[in-house]
C-alpha cells in the first residue's frame, strides 16, 4: 500500500518528530510508513488521515493484487 | 536525559568481561565452562537492547509488530538449529553433556530473538 504521507506532512509544515508526537508513535514508524516499508494498521491510518483533515483514500493508495 | 541506552552498553561490557574471565579460568583449569555461552548471549542481549530501547520505550504498533515477527522468525530458526544439533549428536560429530547442550541452546535462543529484533528494527 503506497501513501502520500510525506507530501501531506510537508504541505502542513510538520516535521517527522512533530507528527510522531501528535500520533504518539516513534519517529521510526513515520519514516517506515513514508518509505512504504511498513503499512500502518487501520486505526493508525485513520488517525493520520484525521490529523491532515483528509479522507483515508486521499492519503493511502491501495493497489490490488493481480488476479483479484 | 535518558541514560538507559548507555546503561545497557555498560551491562553488555560487564557480561563480556565476565565471559572472558570464565574462559580464562576455564582454560587455566582445563575445563571449558558451559556458563560462558550464557554470559556471551547476555552481553549480546544487552548491546541489542541498547540499540532497541529508544524504539522499544515508545510502545507503538511498529515495535509490537517487530516483537511479534522476531518471535515468529526465531521459532523457525531455533527449529533449524535444534535439528542441526540433533543430527550432529546422533552422527556423533560432537559429544555434549546435557548441561552444555542446554546452555548452548539457551544462549542461541537469546541471541536469535534479539538479533532478529535488531535486524527487523533496522529494516523496517
Amino acid at each position: 500500500m503506497k501513501n502520500r504521507l510525506m507530501e501531506f506532512r510537508k504541505n502542513q509544515g510538520l516535521s517527522q518528530d512533530k507528527l510522531a508526537e501528535i500520533l504518539q508513535v516513534s519517529r521510526q514508524t513515520i519514516i517506515s510508513i513514508e518509505k512504504n516499508r511498513y503499512s500502518p494498521s487501520l486505526p493508525l491510518a485513520f488517525e493520520i488521515a484525521r490529523v491532515f483533515g483528509v479522507r483515508i483514500e486521499d492519503l493511502f493508495i491501495y493497489e490490488s493484487r493481480e488476479g483479484e | 536525559m535518558d541514560y538507559t541506552s548507555n546503561a545497557f552498553k555498560v551491562i553488555g561490557v560487564f557480561f563480556l568481561l565476565l565471559a572472558g574471565f570464565l574462559i580464562f579460568v576455564g582454560t587455566m583449569g582445563g575445563e571449558w565452562p558451559s556458563m560462558m555461552w550464557t554470559m556471551v548471549s547476555l552481553g549480546i542481549l544487552s548491546f541489542s537492547m541498547s540499540y532497541l530501547y529508544p524504539q522499544f520505550k515508545q510502545k507503538d504498533e511498529r515495535m509490537k509488530w517487530i516483537r511479534h515477527k522476531a518471535v515468529f522468525y526465531s521459532f523457525f530458526i531455533m527449529m533449524g538449529i535444534m535439528a542441526v544439533f540433533h543430527l550432529m549428536i546422533v552422527l556423533q560429530v560432537v559429544t555434549l553433556s546435557a548441561v552444555d547442550l542446554l546452555s548452548i541452546l539457551l544462549s542461541l535462543n537469546i541471541v536469535t530473538v534479539f538479533l532478529t529484533m535488531v535486524i527487523l528494527a533496522k529494516r523496517y
